[in-house]
């Protein structure tokens, strides 16, 4: 289109941060031009601590850009990162939810097959069902990820306000499938600003004409800086297909 | 409440009339089928003093005793000058022919020719259907609200629809009113075609700017529609098989001279191709809307008439079992039109309107059913009196809203979801004069007070900054929950120049107590309806306007200027990440602003001859602003189109052959595009710097429309009406997106758009008997 183009706003930092039962980990980059990004610029030599209780721990440079450590972080926890560029000062704090399982899966073959002849290289259509029971006491915040053979396939952040303490089918998927396709479907518990995130994410990224003017996901950040850091725990079911 | 008393003080004293006033009254009629003209005028000539007749072709003026000319004219109709002597009041009737000439379905307006300049109307704006049905539109399917949007300060809501925004109001700001009901969803399939049959319904009259205390309840304008009256003489029928639907209408009397019936249906039919098709799991899968028009009218006596008029109307989606979606409205409106006196009537009107919508799922792994609808019963009181000198309106209403925001049930969840309903009372008493102070002066001054009330049972919530209930009130059944008062004062002054010009000014205060949640800018079915409560304030808008309005070679032309300023208070948006959908805690994502919007509007039109039309220019600028939106700067409205232009031209070769063209332009939409992007979780997440910061690519189309008349073969009428839309074929960008330029560098991006609609012909087959 020759009649509408898209600016480029000053670079920002980004910051990407989680930290699971195992692992912390930090992504520093900034942003880059909306039609034509130069390679993503990385940042390095920045100091990144995490702190809980009374103990403050250090992530370590393992790449460019990347910081983490691996060591045990427990549940019902509130966790503090702190991160220094240069004159920037960036902060963010996430609590560590208890982790809520599966309750159980099911799979089946659709009748959906039978409307059309697909062709046989598509596999069979497959519905997969995965069950949770929410606990009632609190309120929850979860993050599904399902990945097909180790790539991402779907992802959907949901709150427990329409069941709170119920049973429900948390996770309805239908697609093809053949032989062999492993399906890991993942289920993160997470903390409400990490919930608020997602959920303004989705949003954002729709570049729609008709609905709401998007806007930037709600960041849990303090400082001048995009991105979000979130504490999670999480659980997951494999379904291989034969 | 001094100044109410003030008001009515004044009122009063306008109404005293001198002695040895005589009244000449009567009604005018079309001299064929006995139906009433409303609008007609009737004028003392030599003088000022006339009147229009009312809806019911009734007319009075009041004269010293003498002898005068009176002139009866009605565009479409031969003009009648009678000599009347009075000594006594005086009853004259006056039946009208139409005129010969067919070039004279090519007007715009129905009233007297130089009704802009003489009124105080201030940003009215007329639509004859005759217009309605030559001006090319999509699909070929006449339609009121779209010939609407071609006028000054009035914006379509989006291509090919019918929607539209009025001097930077919100789409839900505007009152459709289809004989005094409220139509809470005008629009057919997602706002592609309005609820308005054009063989049911008569002029169109939207009120952009001042109007009379009368209407109220919506902030930025009235558009009232009356469903015609059937035939009181004979019978007949019109009707068309269009591109997309087929329409018949037919009416007649039920008592000759006496009563009449007006029935019009519609339906489209692109689920009856379905039908045929190889495929028959299709067959299961519908897609139509219909509607139908009704009027009964009773003239039970001189001075007393009956009539009962609604509107049923519903859209069906259906795809196989799977998934279906309806909804739709239905009105039901009875009045009662009683004469008191020469001087005096009162209409009493009984109003229904119901509006629903319904989405339907159903698969194997998951059924779900949403519903969701609003109530309105509404009694209107309207006594009117007039004089000489002034016409004066005295009324109220009383009206009970039920909303019913929605239901989800569902297989997945053990119980439905449900929105509470919620109820309010409206009362509303009103008096407005529209009084002539003497040649060079007219003013139309009045009052509306508004009363809302907000009533149980219900529960709501208060919030935390989280989004976090921290408490809650329960309200017991018929409990008053709150109560807004509001005052809207309305004036208007016309000042006459000459008899060819006149300056106006007009100040306007209206509010609104219902709120449209909408999740996007096209009508769509988890749309819906809440009224005002203790957190969300009635809106309210300040507008004052003023304009030049100039007619030249005996108001051949009109044209005109107008300007106006608008503040609009109480507006709502959402909170980023807000949930519109079913959300019982939406209240606690509302954020509250306001927005003012200004422009200049400019108009000119040419009436009569073989060449028709009109050119209308608006410049203008509407912005918003929100505490937590745009870092609390002002930001653009997405419907913000700095430059709206519009040419409507019309030419007649022959008595039967006519040809039609629209030229529109448009500023392209305020919209938010990201200025950067960055990687979280191994995606890209767009960086938005501005709220609506970047504009679409300017807007403009031309339509082509000729309709040929056939011979008449007794009293069955032909026409053939092809129309052209998109002429140019316009690429216009209705959506814009961003895909990889190459498959080997998906970081790089190109700009691509969506065009809607290319350029489409269409034709139709119209006929009356």
């Amino acid at each position: 289109m020759d009649d509408f183009e898209v600016g480029s706003a000053e670079a920002k930092i980004v910051v990407a941060a989680t930290i699971s039962p195992t692992q912390a980990q930090v992504i520093l980059s900034k942003t880059t031009a909306y039609l034509n990004p130069t390679s993503i610029p990385y940042i390095s030599g920045a100091h990144v601590t995490i702190a809980y209780d009374d103990t403050i721990v250090t992530l370590h440079e393992d790449s460019v850009g990347y910081y983490s450590l691996e060591q045990q972080f427990e549940s019902q926890k509130m966790y503090s990162l702190s991160i220094t560029i240069g004159d920037n000062f960036i902060t963010a704090e996430s609590y560590m939810p208890p982790c809520v399982r599966w309750d159980s899966c099911s799979v089946k073959l659709s009748e959906y097959n039978s409307w059309y002849e697909f062709p046989d290289s598509l596999g069979k259509i497959y519905e997969v069902l995965a069950y949770v029971t929410d606990p009632v006491e609190s309120a929850n915040y979860y993050r599904k990820e399902v990945y097909k053979n180790d790539t991402i396939y779907s992802k959907e952040t949901t709150d427990d306000s329409y069941f709170n303490g119920q049973t429900v089918q948390l996770e309805t998927l239908m697609g093809f499938f053949k032989e062999d396709d492993i399906v890991k479907i993942y289920l993160k518990s997470i903390d409400k600003q990490a919930f608020e995130y997602y959920n303004t994410l989705a949003l954002s990224n729709s570049s729609s004409g008709m609905f709401a003017a998007p806007d930037n996901p709600k960041s849990n950040l303090q400082g001048d800086a995009l991105g979000r850091f979130y504490a999670y725990t999480v659980d997951s079911v494999i379904v291989r297909f034969k | 409440m001094k100044h109410i008393l003030f008001i009515l003080n004044f009122l009063l004293v306008s109404l005293s009339i001198s002695a040895q006033q005589f009244t000449i009254s009567g009604v005018v009629k079309d001299a064929n089928s006995g139906e009433f003209l409303v609008g007609a005028s009737v004028t003392i000539v030599g003088t000022t003093n006339g009147a229009f007749t009312n809806t019911s072709g009734a007319y009075s003026i009041s004269v010293k005793q003498g002898s005068y000319k009176l002139e009866y004219s009605y565009l479409g109709y031969e003009t009648a000058v009678v000599d009347i002597v009075v000594s006594a009041n005086v009853k004259k009737n006056v039946r009208l022919t139409q005129a010969a000439m067919k070039i004279d379905k090519v007007v715009v307006t129905s009233v007297a020719r130089d009704h802009n300049v003489i009124s105080t109307e201030l940003g009215a704006q007329t639509v004859s259907i005759q217009t309605v049905k030559i001006v090319p539109v999509l699909f070929g399917e006449n339609d009121v609200l779209k010939t609407l949007q071609l006028m000054p300060g009035v914006k379509s809501a989006g291509e090919g629809g019918s929607g539209y925004y009025v001097r930077g109001g919100g789409s839900d700001q505007n009152l459709i009113l289809l004989d005094d009901a409220p139509i809470y969803n005008a629009s057919h399939m997602m706002g592609m075609f309005s609820v308005f049959n054009s063989d049911a319904i008569g002029d169109a009259k939207l009120y952009k700017g001042s109007m009379s205390a009368e209407y109220g309840g919506r902030l930025s304008s009235v558009l009232d529609v009356d469903i015609r009256e059937g035939d009181k003489e004979n019978y007949h029928g019109q009707g068309g098989i269009g591109t997309i639907s087929s329409r018949f209408e037919v009416e007649g009397p039920i008592r000759k001279g006496k009563s009449s019936f007006l029935v019009a249906g519609r339906r489209t039919y692109a689920d009856i191709f379905l039908k045929m098709a190889r495929d028959t799991s299709l067959h299961s899968t519908k897609l139509h809307f219909f509607d139908v028009n009704y009027k009964f009218v009773n003239d039970i006596d001189e001075n007393d008439k009956l009539s009962l008029s609604g509107y049923i109307g519903r859209d069906v989606f259906k795809f196989r079992d799977m998934f279906g979606m309806a909804g739709g409205n239905i009105t039901a409106t009875g009045s009662w039109l009683h004469l008191f006196s020469k001087q005096w009537k009162l209409q009493s009107s009984f109003v229904y309107s119901y509006f629903d919508s319904d989405m339907d799922m159903q698969m194997s792994m998951l059924d779900a059913n949403l519903q969701s609808g609003i109530t309105e019963f509404n009694w209107k009181e309207d006594a009117v009196y007039r004089n000489e000198n002034n016409i004066v309106h005295i009324g109220g209403n009383v009206g009970y809203h039920r909303f019913s925001p929605g239901k989800l049930t569902t297989s997945m969840l053990e119980q439905p979801i449900i929105m509470e309903k919620r109820n309010a009372l409206e009362m509303n008493v009103y008096a407005d004069n529209s009084q002539t102070i003497n040649d060079w002066l007219k003013v139309q001054y009045g009052l509306r007070f508004s009363n809302f009330m907000g009533l149980g049972a219900a529960t709501f919530y208060d919030y935390n900054q989280e989004h976090e209930i921290i408490d809650s009130t329960i309200y017991k059944k018929g409990e008053v929950i709150n109560y807004y008062p509001n005052l809207e004062p309305r004036l208007s002054v016309n000042y006459r120049i000459n008899a060819e010009s006149s300056i106006k000014a007009a100040y306007t205060r209206t509010c609104q107590f219902v709120h449209l949640i909408q999740s996007s800018t096209v009508s769509m079915p988890t749309d819906y309806w809440m009224p005002s409560t203790n957190k969300t304030k009635p809106q309210t808008c300040s507008q004052l306007s003023l304009g030049y309005f100039r007619n030249f070679k005996e108001n051949s032309y009109e044209t005109s200027a107008e300007i106006y300023y608008k503040n609009m208070q109480n507006q709502i948006d959402y909170e980023n990440g807000a949930n519109l959908f079913l959300n019982s805690n939406l209240e606690a994502y509302l954020l509250y602003g306001h927005s003012r919007s200004y422009g200049v509007e400019l108009y000119a039109k040419k009436n009569v001859g073989n060449f028709t039309g009109w050119v209308s220019y608006t410049l203008s600028k509407t912005e918003k602003q929100f505490e937590g939106l745009n870092s609390g700067k002002w930001y653009p409205v997405r419907y913000d189109r700095t430059h709206d232009f519009s040419i409507v031209a019309m030419y007649a070769f022959s008595e039967r052959l006519q040809a039609s063209a629209t030229w529109v332009y448009s500023t392209g939409d305020a919209v938010t595009y990201p200025s950067g992007k960055y990687l979280v979780d191994g995606e890209y997440v767009s960086y938005y710097t501005e709220r609506n910061g970047y504009r679409m690519p300017a807007y403009h189309r031309m339509d082509v429309g000729v309709t040929y008349t056939q011979e008449k073969k007794g009293r069955f009428e032909s026409q053939w009406s092809f129309s052209v839309y998109n002429v140019y074929n316009r690429k216009n960008a209705y959506m814009i997106y961003f895909e990889p330029v190459d498959e080997e560098t998906p970081d790089v991006l190109q700009a691509v758009k969506i065009t809607l609609f290319p350029i489409i012909p269409s034709i139709a087959w119209n006929f009356s008997f």
